[in-house]
């Protein structure tokens, strides 16, 4: 995959010109205009749909058109006295002048709606950041599975797959760490569900230092790599969304508990566990599905990590006996257990 | 050996010593949960394999139990022939009826048969809201919905195709059967993952217009075990109906247009298949767009389309015809949406397309049953499903050489009343494309009746 740099700048520049030039006209004019901008096909649809995204305006309009064609469409006005009688009428009840009636009548629809700048002319380099998201997000919307070398904080990345229902297996290499990244069904083969799940992780990969991806598309591979225009990653609330409950509990619980939401990964060995909350000198993870054998692997890695641990574990997605160290939860994790988890001498600490 | 589902998938754990992964023909191991893995689809092979092998296996995956008793409707001859066809099938396989022949009963016919809870996966948002209310005439219990801005699931449920495939992962173990409305879109728009990310083994298609065997359908939900076409119905369960195609002359100016634009793209198209014969239209745009006069050409391909979209001529033919059936209640067809908004805006009446929300279309499909807006204008929305029992007439201004959809949009109109002759127009532009497509269309017309 081709992601867009400084040598895209022109062309892009001419896309924006074109956009910038039909304000207040429809979307739809500009896209005929911008079909005609040399540039390869799928760098141009990402550049229009970033245009499209940065420049919004739907909801704006969108209670105001409803209205207005609600009062507007009925029965056909087979004649021009006739249409511009009811326009007048309606006009009239919303006291404005017909021809601005008219125009609202489309204004929230995608195609229809008028092209509007409200804060200028968009910035070439910011409209590329945006398309080289979608680029990377077409890339791996295709894919079968991803093998990523990051750099920096992997965290973000591994704790954002592990959020979609992705299968994530996290290595530490000397200067990076390697994640592979694959859904379940997409083990059997490729899989559109789990490629919109990987496409979910694009924006995130600004977070890290440096990043390179291997992408297996089945019948093809590409690759990915910074430096790559993109703009600032945002925060993944999924990717934390039950462990930031946990610690707003237990900071309720215990207001003087030291607590981190999403800590570093940690090393063990060469594998690499990603605890979701620090409290204190402990660790929590929240453990979706789960084997035995997965908890007790899982284990092993923190205390090789030296790391004092609370699997929190969803009942319902298993019958067996939970080992030491892993607590259960059915429907709510309930802090007060999770703190005494941590306390109680089972907490699996690096002595054993 | 254990069997749970996850996340579309059955797992498979606690393998016991002799007992041999490879009787899961398939399955894929997941290094990480130190399990292995087959789509959900494949449970009841699983099943009847371990169970033949004598392998004792703890299976946690139970579909939700359907509490309740169906008030059904009585049920047509054919519909009930339908149902009967599909369950000596094994409760799997596609029941073909044209459009108005109501489908929808036959499926919560089917649905009450199988005695399981069912995911009725559907095209559209509007599709979602009709089944719903329709499924809750008929089911005393609360209808989950999935799709539109609900999340909602219960023992009998709707989902649209793209929220059926969001939610698979999480819910595909909570039923026995899958219904899924205007079938012949499995394996396009209704992505086939969907059915394998199901444990359900029953399944049943509805569509007017079943596709050629071999493919996702017959695959995912099973081969055609039941079919009628329009003229198996005319006069019985669907109302007489005429077709009148309108020849439409372009304006002088809009004749050479269509011809330069249309030479454009022919000689451009004709270089392309010598060079790849037997090519797809797909890779015939893809190479288009890497080259100057690649563009061009499909630029003049649009430009061509956008002059039959709707001609002047068309713009008075519409008008004559909705003039000469003032009052009564019409569904305009349309190419594309930009010619429905073209229409919406001239002749101030309601497009029906993907971009209207649910409230907004609910409200106006409220007013045109009531008769105060009588006129619908659409491109796609009103081609599938939709219910819209009042509609006697169907003006097609434009649209493309698929039986499929012309079999389709006659159905909007057919829904019998008595003593009602409804009346659907063609408008076809001479010495065109389009008057080739209209001939192609009409195949779908034909009988079609299958019943073993």
């Amino acid at each position: 995959m081709k992601a867009l740099a400084e040598h895209d700048l022109p062309w892009i520049g001419e896309a924006v010109d074109i956009v910038a030039r039909a304000e207040g006209l429809p979307w739809r004019v500009a896209e005929g205009e911008l079909e005609r901008v040399l540039a390869p096909a799928n760098a141009l649809a990402a550049v229009t749909s970033s245009l499209r995204k940065l420049l919004g305006g739907r909801a704006v309009h969108a209670r105001v058109a409803r209205e207005v064609r609600g009062m507007v469409l009925g029965a056909p006005a087979l004649s021009a006295s006739a249409r511009s009688a009811r326009l007048e009428t309606c006009a009239q009840r919303l006291g404005l002048p017909p021809r601005e009636l008219e125009s609202l009548l489309w204004s929230d629809l995608p195609r229809e709606r008028a092209i509007e700048l409200p804060a200028g002319r968009p910035n070439e380099l910011e409209v590329a950041a945006h398309a080289n998201v979608q680029l990377v997000q077409r890339a791996l919307g295709r894919a079968h599975g991803v093998q990523a070398r990051l750099w920096g904080d992997a965290g973000v990345i591994l704790r954002a797959a592990l959020a979609r229902g992705l299968i994530a297996t996290a290595t530490r290499e000397p200067d990076h760490v390697a994640l592979a990244i694959v859904g379940p069904l997409a083990l059997c083969h490729r899989t559109g569900v789990y490629g919109r799940a990987l496409a979910q992780l694009a924006p995130l990969l600004a977070a890290c230092d440096r990043f390179e991806l291997a992408i297996d598309a089945g019948d093809y591979t590409t690759s990915i790599a910074s430096p790559m225009l993109l703009p600032v990653a945002p925060t993944d609330r999924a990717g934390v969304y039950l462990a930031r409950k946990l610690a707003r509990d237990l900071g309720r619980l215990e207001r003087t508990l030291d607590l981190e939401l999403a800590p570093e990964p940690l090393a063990a060995g060469r594998a690499l566990v990603c605890p979701d909350l620090r409290v204190s000198e402990a660790y929590v993870e929240l453990v979706g599905f789960w084997t035995a054998e997965y908890l007790a692997a899982k284990l092993t890695r923190y205390h090789r990590a030296g790391a004092r641990v609370v699997l929190v574990v969803d009942e319902a997605r298993g019958a067996e006996q939970l080992p030491a160290g892993a607590l259960g939860y059915t429907r709510r994790i309930e802090a007060a257990a999770v703190l005494a988890a941590i306390r109680s001498p089972t907490c699996r600490s690096p002595d054993g | 050996m254990r069997m749970r589902f996850d996340r579309g998938t059955v797992v498979f754990d606690q393998v016991g010593d002799g007992e041999d992964p490879a009787i899961l023909v398939g399955a894929t191991r997941d290094a990480e949960l130190a399990a292995w893995r087959v789509p959900a689809d494949r449970l009841a092979d699983v099943r009847v394999r371990l169970s033949a092998a004598d392998v004792r296996a703890s299976d946690e995956i139970r579909t939700e139990p359907l509490d309740g008793a169906w008030a059904m409707p009585n049920l047509r001859w054919y519909q009930q022939l339908a149902i009967d066809a599909w369950r000596r099938a094994g409760d799997r396989g596609v029941i073909a009826l044209p459009t108005g022949a109501g489908k929808t009963l036959v499926a919560l016919g089917a649905i009450a048969a199988a005695g399981v809870a069912a995911l009725v996966i559907v095209p559209t948002r509007v599709l979602l809201d009709q089944w719903a209310r329709a499924l809750a005439l008929a089911w005393p219990g609360a209808i989950g919905r999935l799709g539109d801005g609900d999340h909602q699931v219960e023992a009998i449920t709707v989902a649209t195709y793209a929220s059926a495939l969001v939610w698979a992962p999480r819910i595909g173990d909570r039923f026995g059967l899958v219904v899924v409305d205007e079938a012949h879109h499995v394996g396009a728009w209704c992505p086939g993952e969907v059915f394998e990310m199901v444990v359900a083994a029953k399944r049943l298609g509805l569509t007017a217009t079943p596709p050629g065997s071999g493919g996702a359908l017959e695959r995912h939900v099973g081969d055609v075990v039941y079919a009628l076409g329009v003229a198996d119905l005319v006069g019985d369960a669907l109302a007489e109906f005429e077709v009148a195609t309108i020849p439409i002359e372009l304006a002088d100016d809009e004749r050479k247009v269509y011809r330069a634009a249309r030479g454009t793209f022919a000689a451009a198209f004709a270089r392309f298949q010598r060079d790849q014969p037997g090519a797809a239209w797909r890779e015939f745009a893809r190479a288009s767009r890497r080259t100057v006069d690649g563009r061009a050409a499909l630029a003049a391909w649009r430009a061509s389309r956008a002059v039959l979209a709707y001609p002047a001529a068309k713009r008075v033919a519409l008008r004559e015809l909705l003039a000469r059936h003032a009052g009564e209640r019409v569904l305009v067809f349309t190419a594309d949406n930009a010619t429905a908004y073209a229409i919406a805006r001239e002749l101030l009446v309601m497009p029906i397309t993907c971009d209207i929300g649910r409230a907004e279309r609910a409200a106006m499909l409220d007013r045109f049953r009531a008769g105060d807006a009588n006129v619908l204008v659409s491109a796609q929305v009103l081609d599938e499903g939709l219910d819209v029992p009042e509609a006697d007439i169907a003006i097609i201004v434009g649209g493309t050489a698929s039986t499929r959809r012309h079999v389709q949009r006659i159905g909007r109109v057919l829904r019998p009343r008595p003593g009602k002759r409804a009346k659907v127009y063609e408008l076809a532009t001479r010495a065109t494309t389009e008057a080739a497509q209209v001939v192609r269309r009409r195949r779908g017309l034909e009988p079609m009746a299958v019943s073993p």
